[in-house]
C-alpha cells in the first residue's frame, strides 16, 4: 500500500476515496460487477428514482458531439417500489457508499422517495436532482429560483439524517444563489454541473435530431465550464462539493480537486471505458503517491491560493 | 459475463469499397459470444469521436478470436477500419440478446440488408445440421455483394441476391425475392438484420404470412450495458411499457414486439 489517505467527507458520509460515478451512467451498479469490483470506488450514484415509473423520452435520446454527448432520456426508471424490491437487494450487498438520486414532479414526489429510503439500510445519502434539463415536470422548477429550491430541501431534511446531497444546474444566471438557498435549508453537499442545455439539427430534415428536440451536453467538452462553476462555488460555499463534468481520467479529477471538490464523479467516460472509474482510483493514489501526498484532501481548493 | 478487453488486431481485410473484415483476437468475447450479440470498438484514444461503436459479430472463425465486419461510413469506422494487423483496439463484449438458433428440422429464411448480413453470419456459422436455409441478401450495387458471395459460410448455403439497379442478382430489394419465396414455401422463421426500412418492411411481410421472424434493431448507443438508457426503440406491449433497450432487451426482437409505426 502506498499509504495515501484518499478518505473524504461528503457531508455526513466518509468516503473510502473520492471517486464516484454519476447518476444516470452507472446503471443501479450490477451493470459493471462483471467490469471490476466496484466495491473499490468511492461510491455509486443511482439512475433518479421517481415515485412512479417513467418510459422515458421518444427516441433518439442521444447524438454524438464533438468530445461530448448530448443525452435527452427524460429520467427513465423503473419507480420506487420497484427500486426497493428489484434494485435494493444488489445494493445493499456493496461495501461502498450508496447515494440514491431522487427526482419528481412536485416537492411530494421527492418526499415520498425520500420517506421510503430514509430508513432502507443500504441507501447512505440522497442526491436531489433539481437539475434534469430533458423533462418539463422533472424538478428543474426547484432548480432554478432559491426560494423553490430551499422549500424543498428543507421538507426532505426533516425526513432523514443522511446526507442531503443537491445537484445544481449550470443553466442559471448563478448556480451559487441556488446552492446558498439549500445550504440555509440543510443540504450538507452539492454536487455540480448537471448538463448544459444544447441540441443538435439534421441536416437533412432542419429538424432536431433528438426525440425531446432538447437535450442535456455532458462529456469533454464540458469540462473547462464545470470546473469553473465548482471553483466558483467552492469560494463561497463551506459544504462538501462533488465536482464533475467531462472527468476522464486522473489529471481531469485532480484539475476539479484543485479548483476545490472534496470528491468527483465520473459520468460520461463510464459509457465510453467501463473501468474508467477504477482507472481515476488508481491514479489518484498513484498520483499522490508520487509527489508525497499523504492525504488527497490536502488538495483541495489550492487553486483558490 | 462481459469483458471490457484490450484486444489485437489480427487481420484486416478489404473485401470491396469500404467493407472491411476484422480478426480480433480476444479468446474470452470468442468463447462467449453467441450469434446476434455485438461488441463496443474503440481503436482510439482522445475524446473524438467520444464513443464505442457497436458492430455486430459475425462469427468465430478461429479458436480465441471474433470476425467482424465493418462498413466505413462515418469517422469512428474509418478510424477502424484503418487498423492494421497487431494494432491494439478495446473491446466490450458479448453485449445483447441475440437470435433463437433454428432447430433441427426447420426450414430459416435469413433477410439480409448490405452488412446487416454479419450476425446472420453468425447463425448460420453455428446452424447445426438437418436445417433448411435460404440466405436472402439485398445491397445497393454490386460492390457490395462482393464480401458475402465470396464468404464460405454464406456461399455454402442456397443464395438469392436483389441488388437496387440491378447490377448483381435480381434488380430491386430484398424483400421482393422474400416476398416470392413466402408465397412459393414458408419457413418456420425469418431472421433479419438491415435498415431500418429493410426490417419494417421484412416484419409485414413475415406477418402478413404469419411466420415468426426476429430482428436485430439498430441505434445510437451509448454504454451497450443497459445503464445509460440511451438506446431505446418504441415497442408494443400489453403492459404498457412503451420502449425496449437495444442494448439489452436487443438488439434482436420478435418482430411483432416492435412498434413500427413509431419509425
Amino acid at each position: 500500500m502506498s499509504g495515501v489517505d484518499l478518505t473524504v467527507k461528503i457531508g455526513r458520509l466518509t468516503l473510502k476515496n473520492p471517486v464516484l460515478v454519476s447518476s444516470g451512467t452507472f446503471g443501479y451498479g450490477r451493470e459493471f460487477a462483471d467490469f471490476f469490483d466496484i466495491n473499490r470506488l468511492g461510491g455509486i450514484i443511482t439512475k433518479a428514482i421517481t415515485p412512479q415509473p417513467r418510459p422515458g423520452n421518444p427516441p433518439p435520446r442521444t447524438v454524438e458531439t464533438p468530445a461530448g454527448l448530448l443525452n435527452a432520456i427524460g429520467l427513465e426508471n423503473c419507480g420506487l417500489e420497484a427500486f426497493v424490491r428489484e434494485k435494493m437487494p444488489y445494493l445493499k450487498t456493496l461495501d461502498t457508499a450508496v447515494i440514491v438520486n431522487v427526482a419528481g414532479a412536485s416537492e411530494q414526489d421527492y418526499v415520498d422517495v425520500v420517506r421510503r429510503l430514509a430508513e432502507e439500510d443500504g441507501v447512505d445519502g440522497f442526491e436531489i436532482n433539481i437539475s434534469c434539463p430533458n423533462v418539463k415536470e422533472g424538478g428543474i422548477e426547484f432548480g432554478t429560483r432559491p426560494e423553490p429550491a430551499a422549500a424543498l430541501v428543507g421538507k426532505l431534511r426533516r425526513e432523514t439524517d443522511k446526507t442531503l446531497i443537491v445537484k445544481l444546474s449550470p443553466n442559471v444566471t448563478d448556480p451559487c444563489e441556488i446552492a446558498e438557498a439549500a445550504e440555509g435549508a440543510g443540504a450538507d453537499a452539492f454536487s455540480l454541473v448537471n448538463t448544459f442545455r444544447g441540441m443538435a439539427i439534421n441536416q437533412e430534415t432542419g429538424r432536431p435530431v433528438l426525440g425531446n428536440r432538447i437535450g442535456g451536453l455532458s462529456g469533454p467538452a464540458i469540462k473547462p465550464l464545470a470546473l469553473y462553476q465548482v471553483y466558483r462555488l467552492s469560494l463561497k460555499s463551506t459544504k462538501s462539493i462533488i465536482g464533475m463534468g467531462g472527468i476522464f481520467n486522473t489529471a481531469d479529477a485532480m484539475e476539479f480537486i484543485y479548483a476545490g471538490a472534496d470528491a468527483i464523479s465520473v459520468g460520461t467516460a463510464n459509457l465510453v471505458r467501463p473501468t474508467a472509474s477504477l482507472e481515476i482510483v488508481e491514479g489518484l493514489e498513484a498520483y499522490c503517491a508520487a509527489r508525497g501526498v499523504g492525504r488527497i484532501g490536502d488538495c483541495v481548493g489550492r487553486a483558490h491560493e | 459475463m462481459k469483458y471490457f478487453l484490450k484486444a489485437k488486431v489480427r487481420e484486416n481485410t478489404v473485401l470491396s469499397e469500404g467493407w472491411h473484415a476484422l480478426r480480433i483476437e480476444c479468446p474470452e468475447i470468442a468463447a462467449s459470444a453467441s450469434p446476434g450479440q455485438f461488441v463496443q470498438l474503440r481503436a482510439w484514444e482522445g475524446a473524438s469521436p467520444l464513443l464505442a461503436r457497436p458492430i455486430g459479430v459475425a462469427g468465430v472463425p478461429a479458436a480465441g478470436e471474433i470476425l467482424l465486419w465493418v462498413q466505413r461510413v462515418g469517422d469512428g469506422t474509418r478510424l477502424i477500419t484503418g487498423l492494421k494487423a497487431g494494432d491494439a483496439i478495446s473491446v466490450t463484449g458479448p453485449l445483447g440478446r441475440g437470435f433463437t438458433m433454428p432447430a433441427a428440422g426447420e426450414t430459416v429464411y435469413f433477410a439480409a440488408g448490405c452488412v446487416g448480413a454479419a450476425p446472420l453470419r453468425f447463425v448460420a456459422e453455428r446452424q447445426q445440421a438437418g436445417v433448411k436455409s435460404i440466405f436472402f441478401y439485398g445491397a445497393g450495387t454490386q460492390c457490395d455483394t462482393v464480401a458475402p458471395l465470396a464468404d464460405p459460410v454464406i456461399s455454402g448455403m442456397e443464395v438469392v441476391v436483389t441488388t437496387d439497379d440491378g447490377t448483381c442478382g435480381e434488380k430491386g430489394f430484398v424483400t421482393d425475392a422474400l416476398r416470392s419465396a413466402l408465397k412459393n414455401k414458408k419457413p418456420d422463421r425469418i431472421l433479419a438484420c438491415g435498415p431500418m426500412g429493410m426490417l419494417r418492411a421484412v416484419a409485414a411481410l413475415a406477418a402478413e404470412a404469419g411466420v415468426k421472424c426476429e430482428v436485430s434493431m439498430e441505434s445510437h448507443m451509448g454504454c451497450g450495458l443497459g445503464a445509460c438508457n440511451g438506446c431505446v426503440v418504441s415497442v408494443k406491449d400489453g403492459t404498457g411499457k412503451k420502449y425496449a433497450h437495444v442494448c439489452t432487451d436487443g438488439p434482436v426482437f420478435d418482430s411483432d414486439y416492435i412498434d413500427w409505426e413509431a419509425f
